[in-house]
């Protein structure tokens, strides 16, 4: 299914870049988020957990960033497996910054596996929307926080 | 004479007041419970199972992966159209080194209860490298994609080509040439009660298997063979089940392992199959792409028919070969004689679920094919649909009939049948002729009415043989023993009302055992619309043996030649002047003392099918808002040759037909391009209930009875479930004939319908082209 969508930061764009590259704030940002360690540059070990309908459950997730070009935009690519199947992702994110504001756009492809894909597939496409959504709503909250302090 | 009476089934007293035994109702002391772990992956090479941390659960017993069962087990065979060329394709119980779809047995787990299993499966990890999956016939067999069985060479795994005639030349000379393509989704037959098995081990480790059915001495066999064992060392005892309709009963991957569990640890061991399991490891069925091209003339006669079709069989070849493919084109012409006829089947591998019959087997989807066809014929011509029917039908006198086309080892014969006789009851019961006053009537209150007809042949008695064995106690009750199973179709019922009719007592007096090979030597099974004409044969033969005995016994006893006797109501009778000499008990009694012995066996063997022919027709509203499609009216005919009793052959019908509803506009086993399964659960994967089911107004026809058996009787189990989405789609073209629609595949969402009311009616020049 596709995933895109855009969200604005009352924030310069290096601000936004870093954050989007700082293990504590996306720990904070991944929704359900328990543990995320730094395992090698750009690449993270995670543990989630969902309580949402269909996706509940425990994840151990690897996620990997690519194609970095800084400031502006890199891949995102996350893996998490569960007993209850599968979640895959893999968007690009790209920064705009129009003073004051930076834009997040994010574009991308979500995967569902197993059994969560066969009896959730009607709620999937508008969990998954949400998911991200919170978590780049939650980057730019980070983000702004940082920034003031 | 109990031969056609509408009588209550024997079967019903204990189901109703709760008293059946499914296999999930047996407990055996110390009996532990399996789980299988499945591949949640379409397509991918597993790299390793790391076992360890369920294998250290307390209480877990048993974890098993592909690489542990024996070196030389042998994959799970074809019963039904076995093909050498097919051997290569053939499923093994558990995946090794590779999955290919979505539900592949992957470990096998027997722990101390289901708890503690599933428990287990969670601590199972298994590193998959994913491959990329194969979702649809046209992808698969494109130069460029993976092949899912190398030894094979190509997902077009099996190619069956037939033909009559040259449609080629006779295409030349026809003025009009319709060419189109249609689709019949994936869905599958949906028991109440999943699959489920119980294996235990005795002190003389002989194996006992409680709820195989439908065929229970044929998996028999084939669990000897792959465990190696003696078939003597097995017994299978056939429980209630819930439901059957093709899927239920093959011999499945767990079919195999929780026998072999129960081997290995010397303890019962169980298997309930859960509804989410379900959808994906039990056998699809249906999904067929064609690709037809027919000719006819202005009068509406067919000339020729082509049709290149896909079949997406899924990952593996299961127990039933290609035997759905080769129905299709055995039975796609149907009632009606068409010159030239080509068809080619193509038998395609993709990464989803293996595929089996479900009730009307490739007949399901030939007839919507032939019969949306047949419609769309008589648009083009702007004729009435049923008129094109009639002078394209088969005649009386042309039967025996052959369409010269090659089905499960045998030439289609059709051996009896009056098909314009079926097609005038149809029209009078549906008042076909005033159907377009009503029509227009309905339309000035800003209804849409529509009104279709679908004809079909079906195809029952399928041999080589059934086996029965009767015998007569004492007390005048009969034991009659067959090779049948009861997957809830009645066949206690119809052989104790052969049995009965045979022997002029009460059916009630008849006790019919089945489904344990300890107990019934040998037998074919419940598949193909086959129990009543086969094993109803066999039960009239091996009674009628019985009888002669009785009547030898009551010859001796009156002084009267044998052939002057009769048997009615228990009591000898004298033919010439009915007069009762005495009770049936008697010679019974004078019989066991003399030490004869009233016990007789029968094995019946047919070579050819029989063939039952009927016609569907709905009658439906649609709302013009939400593209819902009501059914006002639902009439079916159906010539079965002989009804053995009218209520079960109702029954047969009623609930054939809510499964062909299901398939013509609710039910899809869909997945999405990534190979994953997206209606696992019945929140996605809508069955008809009541709510949905209409009244059917049945007329069962005795016209033609078979010249094939003793009884006359052609089988009743598919005919109410093969012609349903024809007959719906043809109603619905009908109500929207004025508007842009075309129905070629299903099922038929309402989306459909309400695009085609929001585009508006289309102008008469559109229309014409």
């Amino acid at each position: 299914m596709n995933v895109k969508g855009e969200v604005i930061v009352d924030a310069n764009q290096i601000d936004v870049w870093n954050a989007l590259n700082d293990p504590e704030v996306l720990k904070k940002a991944t929704p359900g988020c328990k543990v995320l360690n730094e395992i090698a540059p750009d690449s993270y070990k995670a543990e989630i957990v969902l309580g949402i309908a269909a996706v509940r459950g425990e994840y151990e997730a690897e996620i990997n960033i690519f194609e970095k070009s800084e400031p502006n935009r890199y891949r995102l690519v996350m893996k998490a497996d569960s007993n209850m199947g599968f979640l895959e992702g893999n968007a690009v994110v790209e920064l705009d910054y129009n003073h004051p504001n930076t834009t997040i756009r994010y574009d991308g492809e979500a995967q569902v596996g197993g059994l969560i894909a066969g009896v959730g597939q009607r709620i999937l496409s508008g969990i998954a929307k949400m998911i991200v959504k919170d978590f780049f709503k939650k980057i730019a909250k980070e983000t702004k926080s940082r920034s003031v302090s | 004479m109990s031969i056609g009476m509408s009588v209550k089934r024997i079967e019903d007293p204990r189901l109703i007041t709760g008293n059946g035994q499914y296999v999930g109702d047996i407990k055996l002391p110390e009996q532990c419970e399996a789980v299988i772990v499945r591949s949640p992956h379409a397509h991918a090479n597993i790299l390793r199972i790391d076992t360890e941390k369920a294998r250290n659960l307390p209480d877990v017993l048993m974890v098993v992966t592909g690489e542990d069962l024996p070196k030389d087990l042998s994959p799970i065979p074809m019963r039904l159209a076995p093909n050498e060329a097919l051997t290569k394709a053939l499923q093994y119980p558990l995946a090794k080194g590779k999955v290919r779809y979505v539900g592949e047995p992957v470990v096998l787990i027997v722990a101390s209860s289901r708890y503690t299993a599933e428990d287990a499966a969670d601590l199972i990890e298994v590193i998959y490298k994913p491959l990329p999956p194969i979702t649809d016939v046209q992808s698969a067999i494109h130069p460029d994609t993976a092949v899912l069985h190398p030894e094979i060479g190509s997902n077009d795994l099996f190619l069956i080509h037939s033909k009559r005639g040259s449609v080629e030349e006779q295409l030349k000379s026809c003025p009009y040439i319709l060419e189109e393509d249609l689709y019949v989704q994936r869905h599958s037959g949906i028991p109440l009660e999943t699959r489920g098995l119980l294996a235990f081990v005795d002190k003389k480790n002989r194996l006992t298997v409680f709820g195989p059915t439908k065929v229970v001495h044929f998996n028999h066999n084939i669990l000897a063979t792959l465990l190696k064992k003696e078939p003597k060392d097995i017994r299978f005892i056939e429980t209630d089940v819930g439901g059957g309709f093709g899927p239920r009963g093959e011999f499945y991957p767990e079919d195999y392992l929780i026998p072999y569990a129960a081997l290995q640890l010397g303890r019962p061991v169980k298997w309930i199959e859960d509804r989410l399991e379900h959808m994906k490891a039990t056998n699809h069925s249906r999904e067929q792409k064609h690709h037809v091209v027919v000719g006819f003339d202005e009068s509406g006669r067919i000339h020729a028919l082509k049709d290149e079709i896909f079949v997406d069989t899924g990952a593996f070849i299961r127990t039933h070969g290609v035997t759905v493919p080769v129905l299709t084109q055995g039975l796609l012409p149907g009632p009606y004689d068409i010159q030239a006829l080509e068809f080619i089947t193509h038998v395609v591998a993709t990464n989803k679920t293996p595929t089996g019959t479900y009730r009307g087997p490739g007949r399901f989807e030939g007839t919507f094919v032939r019969e949306r066809i047949i419609d769309m014929v008589a648009k083009k011509l702007n004729l009435d649909p049923t008129v094109v029917r009639e002078r394209n039908l088969i005649k009386p006198e042309q039967m025996p009939y052959t369409n010269g086309i090659s089905a499960l080892g045998q030439v289609v014969e059709y051996d009896s049948g009056d098909y314009p006789f079926i097609l005038d009851a149809a029209r009078r019961a549906m008042d076909w002729d005033h159907f377009t006053e009503r029509k227009m009537q309905a339309e000035q209150e800003g209804k849409l009415l529509g009104l279709g007809f679908a004809m079909f042949v079906e195809k029952s008695g399928l041999g080589p043989w059934e086996f029965c064995e009767v015998e007569m106690k004492e007390n005048g009750e009969l034991i009659c023993k067959t090779g049948l199973a009861d997957v809830g179709q009645g066949v206690k019922t119809a052989l104790a009302q052969i049995c009965a009719d045979q022997l002029g007592i009460p059916y009630s007096k008849v006790t019919v055992i089945h489904g344990d090979t300890d107990t019934v030597e040998k037998g074919n099974g419940s598949f193909a619309t086959r129990g009543t004409v086969v094993g109803g044969s066999a039960a009239w033969y091996a009674s009628a043996a019985l009888k002669k005995k009785l009547l030898e016994g009551a010859a001796a006893h009156y002084h009267i030649p044998r052939e002057e006797l009769d048997i009615q109501n228990q009591k000898i009778i004298q033919i010439s002047n009915s007069i009762e000499l005495g009770p049936l008990e008697d010679i019974v009694v004078k019989c066991k003392d003399q030490g004869i012995d009233l016990h007789e066996k029968y094995t019946f063997s047919i070579d050819h099918m029989s063939y039952p022919s009927g016609i569907h027709a709905a009658e439906i509203e649609i709302d013009s808002e939400t593209g819902k499609v009501k059914i006002e009216k639902y009439y079916i005919a159906y010539d079965i040759g002989r009804a053995i009793n009218p209520l079960l052959v109702r029954g047969q019908l009623v609930g054939g037909m809510a499964q062909g509803l299901g398939g013509a506009l609710y039910e899809e086993l869909r997945y999405d391009d990534t190979g994953q399964l997206i209606t696992g659960s019945f929140m996605d994967y809508l069955i008809p209930s009541s709510m949905e089911v209409p009244e059917i107004n049945i007329e069962i026809f005795e016209n033609s009875p078979s010249p094939l058996n003793p009884l006359g009787v052609k089988g009743a189990g598919e005919g109410g479930t093969v012609a349903v989405a024809p007959a719906i789609a043809n109603a619905i073209t009908n109500a929207l004939d004025k508007y842009p629609i075309n129905i070629t595949s299903l099922p038929i969402r309402p989306e459909l319908i309400r695009d085609a009311i929001k585009k508006g009616p289309v102008r008469n020049e559109e229309e014409q082209t």
